[in-house]
């Protein structure tokens, strides 16, 4: 009966079992070929470590299911801690910083959203542009250099634990929760399905299709900036190089979890399990005595693999490739020709 | 005692300069059923987005219970009480049905918390009046039939407690068992006050369910009936002004060739039809009738190869021909004109012109092999001109022709390719009766030049008045065949419906719609 009840709840779909099974996979193969890997304390310097990850994906995968995506995510990441720890430096109490941060994360995500939405630029071309940008002004404000030796008053907040439990844990489970209820039921969340899914459809139904996207490029941006303050407290260091991994990787965990890049299709559970997955990736591989080249190249290949997955997946639900795998059965024909007038 | 619920006064509206509605008048009262008809690109559609705040008008006023209104969206419409069925369904592929029948007037809980069982039990009860399966509350859109498609979206209408529930074309995609359950939904909610705006090109239904008649010629009111008054003859004249001559035609004699063009032989693709064998001959209309799912399109496609073929073949004037997609056939003479338009044919952000001769570069490029566009111009304003095409210009968007106007352009497409073998799935769906006859002039002398043309419709009448041979399918299988010349409706509904078909015909349509 419980079933009963709870089922008329958007479901995430057949697509994230994949994801879970996939992860429980690896766990197992790390388990048997990496000594050291189902340790408590290997666990919890994985979950430390995957923390701002697990943040950004979070609003990657809203993006996502919008119809969106945010590469500038690592450069903002970056920005933002480099404010941080200028604040740091000037020994700024750690409430007002964390707010700062958050704000001014949020702003980031509303330049992002502004220019898609007034200047209607799409969404990857912004965000590319932003990240260029972005990128460049870490640089100027270094000037070469590496900030080092920063005041380390987020290392509890990063690292800490509370009743043996790592904060970063609780924190994951705090904000995807919060981010589940969100998704799920309120109409801000359906609204973010409804316009991956279909524009048009959703503009005829009056929604304001602007307000959603600049809505969810603030959270995406707020979230950046609290990924920072969970960084500035693990790392500490702020060099050329900081978050530029991090778009590519948090939109791996997405489609990992089974959110779909064109829109309409994800979930938070997922989500969960694609941030776990890639955590124990880099941690697995390390153990594995594998060279740290590896993982760029496996994060791109899994994102290759995946996407194909889907959307192989989505040409045999819509007929459009029967029993043979992959095919000529895409309905192209006619748009062969288009191309040609 | 009739109530009136809204009335248009002296609507215009132009789009480009180009004028779509002119002063227009129209009540409509509280549980009436109010049919709207009009040749392709009269104004239909553009009228009732208009009701429906979808769009603005240039000039005219509309009252709602005797008020002055103005709908910035179509949300404020329905906040009133006005839903809309549009003619080119629109709805969230990927979200559930459940959700597709909500969406934007979710039931909030105290923390403004989206009700999701309180919906479900409600939206059960709307999926079973409109005939349908609660089971498919759950499912994605996507994965239902479009006739099922097309059922949940009205029951979206329905739902909301409208006091005005526009359907426009709603039964072009619905099969008949299904269009009988819609009239039986209307006409009970009508008597418990619900007013009814309704578009349609079918006669009969109208005939059938309206109770008066407004007629629309070139955006103009120009006529309105009474349910009495109206019939056939009376409504052909006032929709196109003229009158219209007998839709017998003369239907030409083929002569049986030894070789087939097109012979197939056990046919099938499982899950989806099995054991399919027939032949045509040059010159012949083969129609196929059959329920919506009963797999008839599904040959067609396995046919050109766009769908598997598990076993059997195809021969092409007697030889084994083994397809991978529908270019290859196209260069042999087989040209497929789609059914669903709108996914499978139209390029949505071109115009008419390049949306008519898309895929005839051979025959428009000049020595240079670049497009000649003087010739192209030529080809497709004759193409306007034979089938009739209401447009402002052939440099007009697809999207903004009317929705028949749409389906003569995909026509016109097909028989422009010259093809031995033209396979019309659906031909004249959505397009108005006098058209449909100029439509059907066409098919016949393009079978007169001996093309051989295999028709699939779900329009009896049409099939029985051009089709040399009829066949007849059924989940998937061949059960008939019949000789276009002397067989009669009821045989072959007989057919097509299965034996004990009056007590199992809504149920067995309910269960297949949900798992096409
Ligand atoms: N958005 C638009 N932009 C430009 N012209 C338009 C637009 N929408 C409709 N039209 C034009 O307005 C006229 C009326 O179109 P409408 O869709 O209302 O016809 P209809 O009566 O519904 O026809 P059908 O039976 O084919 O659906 C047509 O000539 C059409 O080309
Ligand atoms: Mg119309």
């Amino acid at each position: 009966m419980g079933r009963k009840f709870s089922s008329y709840i958007p479901a995430p779909g057949k697509r994230v079992y994949l994801a879970i099974g996939l992860l429980a996979f690896e766990i197992f193969i790390f388990t048997i070929f990496a000594e050291n890997f189902l340790t408590i304390k290997n666990l919890s310097t994985v979950l430390i470590n995957v923390s701002d990850l697990a943040i950004v994906s979070l609003g990657m995968t809203m993006l996502l299911i919008m119809g969106g995506i945010d590469i500038s995510a690592g450069s903002a990441l970056g920005v933002v801690g480099f404010m941080i720890a200028q604040l740091l430096f000037k020994e700024v109490h750690p409430i007002i910083i964390a707010f700062v941060a958050i704000a001014a994360g949020t702003l980031i995500g509303l330049i992002n959203g502004l220019l898609i939405t007034k200047f209607r630029i799409p969404d990857i071309i912004a965000t590319l542009s932003t990240n260029s940008v972005f990128r460049a002004l870490i640089f100027g404000l270094l000037g070469g250099k590496y900030l080092v030796g920063i005041p380390l008053k987020f290392k509890r907040l990063a690292t800490g634990t509370l009743f043996g439990i790592p904060n970063t844990l609780i924190i994951i489970i705090v904000f995807f929760t919060v981010f589940w209820l969100v998704l799920t039921f309120t109409r801000y969340g359906r609204k973010v399905y409804a316009v991956g899914d279909n524009t048009e459809a959703a503009k005829a139904l009056g929604i304001n299709i602007n307000n959603i996207r600049l809505a969810t490029y603030s959270i995406m941006g707020a979230l950046i900036g609290f990924a920072a303050l969970l960084y500035m407290g693990r790392v500490a260091v702020v060099e050329i190089g900081i978050g530029s991994d991090l778009a590519i990787r948090s939109i791996a965990v997405a489609v990992i979890g089974g959110t779909s890049v064109t829109g309409g299709r994800g979930s938070i559970i997922g989500t969960i399990a694609g941030a776990l997955f890639m955590a124990f990736l880099k941690n697995g591989l390390v153990l594995l005595g594998m060279p740290s080249l590896a993982e760029p190249a496996v994060t791109g290949v899994l994102i290759l693999l995946f996407v194909g997955i889907d959307v192989l997946a989505d040409l045999k639900s819509t007929g459009k490739i029967k029993s043979r795998l992959l095919g000529r059965r895409l309905n192209i024909v006619d748009n062969k020709s288009k191309d040609i007038l | 005692m009739t109530t009136e619920l809204l009335s248009l006064h002296r609507i215009s509206k132009s789009f480009d300069g180009a004028s779509a509605l002119m002063d227009v008048n129209l009540t409509i009262n509280e549980g009436e059923i109010h049919c709207i008809v009009g040749e392709n690109g009269a104004g239909k559609s553009t009228l009732m987005k208009i009701v429906a705040g979808v769009l603005h008008p240039d000039n005219g006023i509309i009252k709602f219970k005797g008020e002055s209104v103005r709908f910035k969206n179509p949300k404020e419409a329905s906040d009133l009480g006005v839903s809309i069925v549009f003619q080119e369904p629109m709805f969230f592929p990927f979200l559930s049905v459940l959700e597709n029948i909500y969406f934007g007037d979710e039931l909030l809980g105290k923390f403004n918390e989206i009700r999701w069982k309180q919906m479900a039990d409600i939206a059960k009860n709307a999926l079973l009046n409109m005939g349908l399966h609660e089971d498919i509350l759950k499912k994605p859109m996507s994965s239902l039939s479009i006739g099922t498609q097309q059922l949940v979206l009205i029951a979206r209408a329905i739902h909301k407690k409208s006091k005005l529930l526009i359907l426009d074309e709603p039964t072009s995609i619905l099969s008949n068992a299904e269009s009988d359950i819609l009239f039986r939904q209307i006409e009970t909610l009508s008597k418990n006050g619900l007013a009814v705006l309704y578009i349609s090109h079918r006669m009969d239904d109208i005939l059938g369910i309206g109770q008066r008649i407004s007629v629309l010629r070139d955006g103009k009111l120009v006529n309105e009936f009474s349910r009495e008054e109206a019939n056939r003859d009376n409504l052909v004249v006032a929709m196109s002004g003229r009158i219209l001559s007998s839709i017998e035609y003369n239907k030409n004699s083929y002569v049986k060739s030894e070789i087939p063009l097109i012979e197939v032989k056990n046919l099938t693709n499982f899950g989806s039809f099995e054991n399919i064998s027939f032949s045509l001959s040059a010159g012949e209309i083969l129609g196929i009738y059959g329920l919506v799912g009963s797999g008839r399109s599904e040959v067609a496609r396995a046919i050109i190869g766009e769908d598997d073929i598990s076993s059997g073949v195809v021969l092409f004037e007697g030889i084994e021909i083994k397809l991978k997609n529908c270019a290859e056939a196209m260069k042999l003479g087989i040209t497929y004109s789609p059914e669903d338009r709108r996914r499978q044919a139209l390029f949505p952000n071109r115009n008419l012109r390049e949306n008519i001769t898309a895929g005839l570069f051979q025959k428009i490029k000049n020595k240079l092999g670049i497009i000649n566009s003087n010739i192209e111009e030529k080809i497709v304003n004759k193409q306007i001109a034979d089938l009739n095409i209401k447009t402002e210009s052939q440099a007009t968007l697809i999207l903004n022709l009317s929705g028949g106007n749409q389906q003569k352009a995909m026509l016109s497409r097909g028989i422009l390719h010259q093809p031995k073998v033209l396979i019309l799935d659906e031909p004249t769906r959505g397009i108005d009766v006098g058209t449909k006859v100029e439509i059907h002039n066409l098919i016949n002398n393009l079978a007169k030049q001996n093309i051989g043309i295999i028709m699939i419709s779900s329009d009896l009448p049409e099939i029985l008045a051009l089709s040399d041979r009829i066949l007849i399918m059924r989940e998937g299988k061949l059960v008939g065949e019949m000789n276009g010349k002397t067989s009669s409706e009821i045989e072959i509904l007989h057919l097509a419906l299965g034996s004990e078909q009056e007590n199992n015909k809504e149920s067995d349509v309910n269960i297949k719609g949900d798992n096409r």
